[in-house]
């Protein structure tokens, strides 16, 4: 009873968080601009790739939402995890940023980044350690 | 072990009318004897709560001593008064009184845990069976009945087998099917070996009475001399 | 089990239990924040009294009407400016000079490694007492020419080349973080840079008038000779020489230190009023559930308690809240505060220096022991009102 009310709450901060982190990167906490030039800085690309790894986040969020079985569900929550640490560390560490740490990349992108790439994998493991329990409570029931 | 009053009164002090002090409960003597229920009966504001709080050890009188077995509770520490109260004495008040936050079975069992002893859970699993809610062990005590309520008291009293046992007005409320029940638990205890005090203002409770006190305006008085105990008028 | 007591009825009130961690959690988020905010800045400022380590800098004129050497200096904005060196010779020969040591400033153009430009500060390893010794902190050898030193918010590490101006140039060291200009700029030796400004020159890159770089330094670092007082230095040098502006290291910081004095009073404004409105609802909130407990509290008392119990029974809870609002509340500061301070630094645009590793969990452990504590402040009042609770009477109440 009561872990079913945590676990909708765990769902519900997963897709939230996911969505931020899509929607975010792209109008909040978005990387530099495009130079005088009109070309892009590396770390446009690192921002487009944190985008798409937010799109399937975001899917996986659904996914954990709408599935009802708690086996699928705890495999779901645990493939995010890894997912999510991947995209917390797109941003430099796989894809470098810009030359300056003062830059908006360094400063605003990548820790946000980084904040919601651990919340969501943080989440996720909660998640999927509490779907394991109420399946195993099912299978004693 | 017998749980004695000597020359106990309670005086309060009223300030909003002409005489300022009166008294709750006249001096008097009473004693409790182990494998006895006494029965306790009088109007409401007669005094006898104020004499079972003062036989419980909630409330200090304002003179006279009372006494379980040679131990003067008002003697005691807080601390040690507590104890004693937690061990030997057994309260059931008035109302409902559970902790909503736990669950029957934990609710019981608080005599024991209060001082982080082993639960006894299985032994108060049993009584809650004898008492007719075993099958509310698990539950919370917002989803019980009054009478129901009233029983978890009465376990939570009963559980550790104090010496005394002080039930106020344990019927209040219930119908007459759950106050016979109710009763006769206490009797029970009695039986067992507890002095039993039951303060009442409803008839019914004297056929399980092995003596009938009756207070009247704070005087305490034996009403028919079932035992030959010693009981003194109130004064 | 008696502890358990305490963690069943916090369990079993789930939302007095949410306001009382919220609450004390907002607290230990304002008091960590605030405080890290306001040491970061402290040190910022410390640290650019170091670095900027003269008492008196010596500019051309131009460059103090245009505001070009203080943006440079206190913003890390990138610019340049040069004089001609017999203006800096009729400078060292005034009186009281104790050191003196020219720099030369130049602005990368944003091409090659870096995206925007990057401010190159070139300084004469022979008489240079400003920079030199703060290289020495990461860097035992000598620079060699075409060698570089980076500040610490450059990316790039020691080994890389970074090329500036086609001039290809290997990075021999990274300099600490100091939370001023010194973490955006490359340091490089006169010889360097002036290899640099032609190259600069050849692709006409660069704007120097008429002046002969080999001739032209940008500004002079000067410290005072013992026993003398630098403002009569500067109002010397502003005296005698034509066309320099000497000014006075102390009172370039002066205006930071008049900005940073207004940033941490506003602080210290918010972290007193979230305290003063956390404690009034603490007590709020604990006298309450006091009052509304007291029946409850009467049936631990028939059940045993003693009159201490049922105050510690209040104060346990107390102190379970405040541990956990407490490290809640720090978790989340140091979630906003970390990753962000640059983001921060360049929001107040003031010197931004964070505390040591060792100094954050100082403070972190100082904000939950004193989120605790108020918790348990809050508490007492309602713990004493409890120990002195009457059973019966409350009992009585009921009927």
């Amino acid at each position: 009873m009561k872990n079913n009310r945590k676990l909708l709450i765990l769902d519900a901060a997963v897709l939230l968080l996911s969505a931020a982190l899509c929607i975010g990167t792209k109008l909040l906490f978005h990387a530099c601009g495009a130079k005088e030039d009109g070309g892009w800085m590396n770390c446009h690309w690192a921002e487009c790739a944190v985008f798409a790894a937010g799109i399937a986040l975001t899917v996986s969020g659904l996914l954990l939402c709408t599935v009802k079985g708690r086996g699928q569900r705890a495999g779901i929550a645990l493939g995010i995890v890894p997912a999510a640490l991947t995209a917390a560390f797109l941003p430099q560490n796989v894809i470098p940023l810009c030359m300056m740490n003062t830059m908006r990349c360094h400063s605003v992108m990548r820790p946000a980044v980084m904040v919601l790439g651990c919340l969501i994998a943080v989440c996720a493991l909660t998640d999927n350690i509490l779907s394991l329990k109420a399946a195993k409570e099912e299978d004693r029931a | 072990m017998m749980l004695k009053g000597v020359g106990i009164s309670k005086e309060f002090l009223r300030e909003s009318r002409g005489t300022n002090r009166f008294f709750a409960v006249q001096e008097t003597d009473i004693a409790l004897e182990s494998g006895q229920m006494t029965v306790l009966m009088g109007r409401s504001g007669s005094g006898k709560s104020t004499l079972l709080n003062m036989l419980a050890g909630l409330m200090q009188p304002s003179s006279g001593h009372i006494l379980l077995g040679d131990t003067d509770l008002y003697a005691l520490s807080d601390k040690a008064l507590s104890r004693l109260r937690c061990e030997q004495i057994g309260v059931i008040p008035q109302g409902q009184t559970v902790l909503h936050s736990l669950n029957v079975v934990q609710n019981v069992c608080l005599p024991y845990t209060l001082y982080g002893e082993d639960a006894h859970e299985a032994d108060a699993r049993a009584l809650l069976e004898r008492l007719g809610i075993g099958a509310l062990c698990d539950v919370k005590p917002a989803e019980l009945s009054g009478g129901e309520l009233r029983r978890v008291a009465i376990a939570r009293a009963m559980l550790r087998k104090p010496a005394v046992l002080l039930a106020d007005e344990p019927t209040a409320d219930l119908d007459d099917e759950n106050t016979e029940a109710v009763l006769g638990d206490l009797k029970q205890a009695a039986q067992d070996g507890a002095a039993v005090l039951v303060v009442t203002h409803e008839t019914g409770a004297e056929r399980f009475a092995d003596r009938l006190l009756r207070m009247n305006a704070g005087a305490l008085a034996e009403v028919s001399p079932a035992g030959d105990s010693g009981v003194s008028d109130g004064l | 089990m008696k502890q358990s007591l305490v963690l069943r009825d916090l369990a079993g009130r789930p939302v007095r239990t949410a306001v009382l961690t919220v609450l004390t959690a907002l607290l230990a988020l304002t008091v960590l924040g605030g405080t890290v905010i306001v040491t970061s800045l402290r040190r910022g400022l410390g640290a650019l009294e170091s670095r900027l380590g003269a008492d008196i800098m010596v500019v051309p004129y131009e460059a103090t009407t245009q505001k070009k050497f203080e943006n440079i200096v206190l913003q890390g904005a990138t610019g340049y400016f040069y004089m001609d060196s017999a203006r800096a010779e009729k400078v060292a020969q005034c009186a009281g000079i104790g050191q003196i040591s020219p720099q030369y400033f130049l602005a990368s153009a944003s091409s090659g490694c870096c995206s925007i430009p990057v401010q190159i500060i070139g300084f004469d390893p022979e008489t240079d007492f400003t920079i030199t010794p703060w290289i020495r902190r990461s860097y035992g050898g000598s620079l060699q020419k075409n060698d570089i030193v980076v500040g610490n918010d450059l990316n790039a590490f020691v080994g890389d080349t970074l090329k500036f101006y086609g001039v290809e140039c290997r990075v021999a060291a990274k300099l600490d973080r100091t939370g001023t200009y010194f973490d955006t700029a490359v340091f490089t030796s006169a010889e360097t840079i002036r290899s640099l400004i032609a190259s600069s020159q050849a692709l006409g890159m660069n704007d120097f008038a008429d002046a002969d770089p080999s001739k032209s330094v940008s500004c002079l670092l000067i410290n005072a000779a013992e026993g003398c007082v630098p403002e009569e230095i500067v109002n010397d040098i502003n005296l005698h020489v034509k066309r320099v502006k000497a000014i006075q290291t102390k009172e370039m910081i002066s205006g930071i230190a008049d900005g940073l004095a207004g940033v941490s009073a506003v602080i210290g404004i918010l972290i007193a009023a979230v305290w003063v409105l956390g404690m009034v609802i603490l007590l709020l909130v604990f006298t309450m559930s006091v009052n509304e407990r007291k029946k409850e509290f009467a049936v631990l008392r028939i059940a045993g308690a003693s009159r201490g119990m049922l105050a510690g029974l209040v104060m346990k809870q107390a102190l379970v809240t405040g541990l956990l609002g407490g490290i809640g509340g720090v978790l989340l500061a140091l979630a906003a505060v970390l990753p962000f301070h640059t983001a921060i630094e360049s929001r107040l645009g003031l010197p931004f220096l964070l505390p040591a590793a060792g100094t954050v969990v100082l403070f972190a452990l100082a904000a939950i022991l004193l989120s605790v504590l108020t918790g348990a402040a809050a508490a007492a009042v309602s713990a004493l009102r409890i120990s002195r609770i009457d059973t019966a009477l409350i009992l009585r109440g009921e009927n």
